[in-house]
């Protein structure tokens, strides 16, 4: 009885747990192939990330103005980074596998331009400019909450914005001058 | 305000039209097995346990350590008959300020956990039988040690030699980036030991990248009381 019982007790957490990522699941990749590059680690950090939150979600609070979207961001980027760090590899290797496969793409020439100078800007970013750009512009986040998320003070997501806005609108200026 | 409270709407729109490969049609199925595996603190053992337990008062001295299946205080559960039948294989002797639990695998009776822990062991463990919620929750002086027990393995390369009591330099050290990390502050010794003719793993854990030597003796303490019968 009490295995059933916890057997139950399992399945209503799971599905409590799929309903809230399902619905933030397209933001969430997103945002982790955008800050990881790499496909493949993406994705295994985006699994890695879930579970954690699977396991976290009990303990979870909206004390504190907490949000489940942004607790789960957190998650995310953390678990990117981590993964960052064990790939160990320079920017240019990063900007290489960042580069958009626009094989599928048939959109005008200066499309596939732009979206593969930005994704080489992108990646030429800090990992922590590439994660505000992409939570402030990306996401539409405001500033408190990516500085929530990134577990940093909001003067330095300002910061960190500055200078990875200047780097994508160099990229993107210079595209439309062609 | 400076220009950059707002989104930029030109990068945004540049960012949104950037290729996000498929995603595999596995994703969410692979995701839920690896939930529902929940390997406890170490990769690739794919037990579970079923928590046995009876109030850690019936622990009095070592001969009763042996032959009593000890519990957490508060959330006891009676041992299933099937259970308390079977010989205990470890135990830790009780100490002040330290809790300890039991728990078995249920697929394979034989195989027996014990915890011991130096803060509250956290309520979802006392329910699942595994630490892991206790050991995410450590604080900076926060020691949970985690033994477990075999007869036999598959391989027994890499498991050492030992004799009792087990210490800290048996093992190795890892404090960052580890499979399985509970908590990106969470440092670990991992102990593999044949010891009195059975196979022991034990994995230290610490709420701390750099645990001090104080933590690290009273660690040494606490496996000290780790007692493990002949096979």
């Amino acid at each position: 009885m009490r295995t059933e019982t916890r057997s139950r007790q399992s399945e209503d957490a799971w599905t409590t747990f799929e309903s809230l990522v399902r619905s933030r699941h397209d933001d969430l990749r997103r945002f982790a192939h955008r800050l990881v590059g790499d496909p493949d680690r993406a994705e295994d950090a985006l699994q890695d990330a879930y579970l954690k939150a699977y396991r976290a979600l009990p303990r979870f609070s909206h004390a504190n103005g907490g949000s489940e979207t942004g607790w789960l961001f957190q998650i995310v980027y953390r678990t990117c980074v981590d993964h960052l760090r064990r790939l160990r590899r320079d920017r240019r290797s990063l900007a290489r596998e960042l580069e958009d496969p626009v094989g599928d793409a048939k959109g005008p020439e200066n499309v596939v331009i732009a979206r593969a100078s930005v994704s080489a800007a992108l990646a030429g970013l800090s990992a922590e400019g590439r994660a505000a750009v992409l939570l402030v512009d990306g996401q539409g986040f405001d500033y408190e909450t990516a500085a929530t998320i990134l577990g940093i003070p909001r003067g330095t997501v300002a910061s960190r914005l500055s200078v990875a806005r200047s780097a994508l609108r160099q990229e993107l200026g210079d595209n439309n001058d062609r | 305000m400076n220009e950059s409270e707002h989104r930029d709407d030109r990068i945004a729109q540049a960012l949104a039209e950037l290729h996000v490969p498929a995603e595999s049609a596995e994703f969410f199925t692979e995701l839920r097995a690896r939930a529902e595996r929940r390997p406890p603190l170490r990769a690739g053992r794919g037990l579970r346990v079923l928590a046995a337990r009876r109030p850690l008062a019936s622990i009095l001295v070592t001969a009763v350590v042996f032959a009593a299946i000890g519990g957490v205080a508060g959330g006891i559960a009676a041992p299933r008959a099937k259970e308390a039948s079977l010989p205990p294989v470890l135990a830790f002797a009780p100490a002040s300020g330290w809790n300890t639990a039991q728990s078995r695998d249920p697929s394979n009776p034989q195989v027996e956990f014990v915890w011991a822990a130096n803060v509250p062991f956290a309520g979802d463990d006392s329910v699942t039988g595994e630490p892991l919620h206790t050991a995410t929750a450590l604080g900076p002086t926060g020691i949970l040690v985690y033994a477990s027990s075999l007869p036999t393995v598959p391989d027994a390369t890499g498991y050492r030699d030992l004799r009792t009591p087990l210490t800290l330099s048996d093992g190795d050290f890892f404090s960052d980036q580890y499979e399985n990390q509970p908590a990106p502050n969470v440092s670990k010794y991992m102990i593999n030991a044949h010891v009195n003719g059975r196979y022991v793993f034990v994995e230290v854990l610490f709420g701390t990248p750099s645990p001090s030597a104080e933590l690290r003796q009273a660690a040494d303490e606490e496996l000290a009381r780790l007692l493990v019968p002949g096979a």
